[in-house]
């Protein structure tokens, strides 16, 4: 064996890799070679070296790596690279939303997280329907076609957990910098910024969702607009709707004014996609009915001129 | 495993998941979508965790190596070639030179290495951090990396001796006579 290949031995003996035969073969190479002991120390220093030099963000005040407390009991700094506050918050929470909540079966679970749906079922049934079509509700002009190819499902899913992400966690939402802050002002300013004709009103207080933020984010491409909005507190729900807007640069093959359902109505957040007049829009919510409704009400609000 | 108790485990090792997140993406925002996508996953396949002797950490890094990876479109593992230790080095791969770095200036050993390592090529730089700041043992990364345990020994002796050779440069502006490798 040469020294390239004996020199990898000497740095695995160095990190306390090498079983009882390879420490007993490198401590006699040690013994025999006045080199090798020199580049075991070596190869320690530089694990030291890498370690100190990468816990830091700015390389200023070095921390100590806890590989190195372990071992030397030494105390370190405090400037080491940390998960940012707002992000444990996040993560938290949705650990702990995940530990609290009891699984429940899909439509059942749905009708019990919207509250009010008791009611409008009641009626439904003394109407000749059963409890489940809440949730199937249909205009009679409004036409979907169900295709969940067009979107690449990672991005459903992108999709889905960022509306949960950012509706638990407003703050998640990278606003943008000068995006005006009424909801009547923003048709202009995203039509501009996506390079398409958003729609004339963005509101959703018509069906009963009330604005709360918008923010930038890339799931549906480069550029893209996410808002948020929240169920008026006197519906008696919860719940909430994400909307993007995103330009239409050919990349979602859909025939424009027409819904596509890419996430069934049946799972915990359903999604549809329409193109219209430049923008591509997404909406995901936790209530199917809200986001047929919703995307009734932008349709009927035309595009911003 | 309950999950309270998942949950704990798994909150314990959000800094070390976030380092690692950001020594790979380069970029805190992204850094942070890494975390949270790792986070995600790792509830959806928490009823497959196993608490072993290695606890959760290597699990975790395993879960972020494959979310990173997934999203840069690339093959989860680096060449398909095994590198073995036993085969003969290439000729531009010279060991890097054999210096105590005890008499270096910190700062400067510090600013030089970032540099260093993050010019490394992927595939090892990866290594060299699962190693060097999170304290994996070879056969944790191995894990994480799903590759085989002399890939990861090849990796970091190459890595390390990449990193040794930019340092030489300092070590001899500070007037340190360095051994320039063995032979």
């Amino acid at each position: 064996m040469d020294q390239s290949q004996v020199n990898p031995y000497l740095a695995a003996f160095a990190d306390g890799e090498l079983d009882l035969a390879q420490n007993l073969w490198v401590l006699q190479r040690v013994k025999d070679e006045p080199g090798a002991a020199a580049s075991v120390r070596h190869q320690q220093q530089l694990r030291d070296a890498v370690a100190r030099a990468m816990v830091t963000q700015n390389g200023g005040q070095v921390a100590v790596p806890q590989p190195l407390l372990r071992k030397s009991g030494e105390s370190g700094s405090a400037s080491a690279i940390l998960a940012p506050v707002d992000l444990r918050a996040r993560i938290e929470a949705m650990l702990d939303d995940k530990v609290t909540r009891r699984p429940v079966p899909a439509v059942a679970g749905r009708i019990r997280r919207v509250g009010q749906v008791a009611a409008v079922a009641a009626v439904l049934a003394l109407g000749g329907g059963v409890i489940w079509t809440v949730a199937h509700r249909t205009s009679d002009t409004m036409e979907m076609i169900a295709d969940r190819s067009i979107i690449p499902a990672a991005q459903v899913t992108r999709l889905a957990r960022r509306h949960v992400d950012c509706s638990h966690m407003i703050q998640r939402l990278r606003q943008f910098a000068d995006a005006p802050d009424q909801l009547e002002e923003m048709p202009s300013f995203f039509s501009a910024y996506l390079g398409g004709h958003v729609y004339g009103s963005l509101d959703l207080s018509g069906v009963g969702y009330r604005f709360e933020r918008v923010g930038s984010c890339r799931i549906p491409g480069e550029r893209g607009a996410h808002l948020i909005y929240r169920a008026a507190p006197e519906s008696g729900r919860d719940d909430a709707i994400s909307l993007w807007m995103a330009p239409d640069n050919g990349s979602v093959s859909i025939k424009p004014d027409t819904l596509y359902r890419v996430r069934g109505a049946d799972q915990p957040h359903p999604i549809v996609v329409w193109r219209h007049d430049g923008i591509v829009y997404y909406l995901v919510g936790d209530y199917d009915p809200a986001i047929r409704d919703a995307y009734a009400l932008l349709a009927a609000a035309g595009g911003h001129r | 495993m309950e999950r309270q108790a998942f949950r704990e485990l798994a909150l314990a090792e959000m800094d070390a998941v976030y380092r690692m997140a950001f020594h790979l993406a380069r970029e805190p925002d992204e850094a942070a979508d890494l975390v949270q996508e790792t986070y995600l996953r790792a509830l959806g396949a928490e009823g497959g965790f196993e608490l072993r002797e290695r606890g959760v950490r290597p699990w975790l890094f395993k879960i972020l190596h494959n979310v990173f990876y997934t999203r840069m479109d690339r093959a989860r593992r680096a060449p398909a070639v095994v590198e073995d230790l036993q085969a003969t080095a290439p000729d531009d791969q010279s060991d890097g030179p054999c210096w105590d770095l005890a008499s270096l200036d910190w700062e400067q050993v510090d600013q030089r290495l970032k540099h260093a390592i993050a010019e490394l090529p992927e595939h090892y730089r990866v290594v060299l951090l699962l190693w060097a700041v999170e304290g994996l043992k070879y056969r944790e990364i191995a894990d994480v990396l799903d590759v085989a345990l002399g890939t990861v020994m090849s990796r970091l002796y190459r890595a390390r001796s990449i990193l040794s050779t930019r340092l030489a440069d300092l070590a001899i502006e500070s007037g340190i006579t360095i051994d320039q490798g063995r032979e």
